[in-house]
């Protein structure tokens, strides 16, 4: 899986679901769906590391290298919205629907990327 | 005599003294490790980091004199330090402040550990120079030698 760095302000195509559930943890989550494979977000020093893409409905692993805490938050209603503290680890579902869903840190709104669906 | 009636004092002045250089220092180690991933979050003006190591810089300046003369003018320089720098911690926190001159908007909604601690030791620091400042006020010194913890002051 590669990772692409941060990408910037990005425009919204996709049509962003349901926000999926989050669920936290101190260590990488194991329990997504293995037929949609998993994908890695590592967010340090104030800015996300970003796959290429993740499939639909993919379980995302957030890992939070800062000390401060992070959102991970779709900037169109409707999509996701996790918290990830200081040194943690949150898990979520990626959206069903394809498209690019731009992000930004609600606590930090200098912070912004694109997560590519596909 | 009077030595003995002096030594509870010169020894609560050495505890302002040193607990108000402890928590300027505990708060600005926090500050210049935090520095680097603010300069990113908030670049704006002089941006956020650059101010935190201004922050550290001052608060590093104040409990070298507070320790090093003990005056009233070195326990008010630790408690502008520290004052202003919780004032500005809780200002961010509650209030969305936007970009002011030199100032980016600081606005950071959530509490955390590290941020945590430093309002801590800095309202500690603050406390103990007001409470440092009182003292010498109260005995009426102000850098001679009670004000050191040394001997021969006078209580007035």
């Amino acid at each position: 899986m590669s990772l692409v760095a941060i990408t910037g302000c990005a425009t919204q195509e996709g049509g962003p679901s349901a926000p999926p559930p989050a669920t936290s943890s101190s260590a990488p989550s194991a329990d997504g769906s293995a037929s949609a494979g998993e994908a890695v977000i590592t967010i340090r020093g104030f800015a996300y590391d970003v796959p290429a893409s993740v499939k639909p409905g993919a379980m995302v692993t957030v890992t939070n290298a800062d000390s401060a805490p992070h959102t991970l938050t779709a900037t169109a209603k409707g999509g996701f919205d996790v918290e990830v503290p200081g040194g943690g680890t949150v898990s979520f579902q990626a959206p069903d629907t394809p498209g690019e869903y731009g992000i930004t840190c609600s606590f930090h709104p200098q912070m912004t990327g694109t997560l590519v669906v596909k | 005599m009077n030595r003995t009636i002096l030594k509870p004092q010169a020894r609560s002045l050495w505890v302002l003294r040193i607990g108000g250089a402890a928590g300027l220092v505990v708060s600005a180690v926090v500050h210049v490790q935090l520095a680097p991933g603010y300069q990113q979050a908030a670049p704006g003006g002089l941006g956020q980091g650059t101010l935190f190591l201004i922050q550290a810089g001052a608060a590093g300046l104040a409990a070298g004199f507070v320790l090093l003369k003990g005056s009233r003018a070195a326990f008010a320089a630790v408690a502008v330090v520290a004052l202003s720098s919780l004032v500005a911690v809780i200002l961010y926190r509650y209030v969305h402040v936007p970009a002011l001159g030199p100032l980016p908007s600081m606005y950071e909604p959530v509490w955390y550990a590290a941020k945590t601690i430093t309002a801590v030791a800095e309202a500690a620091a603050g406390g103990l120079a007001i409470a440092g400042y009182a003292l010498l006020h109260k005995t009426g010194s102000g850098s001679g030698p009670a004000a050191r913890g040394g001997r021969g002051a006078s209580t007035a």
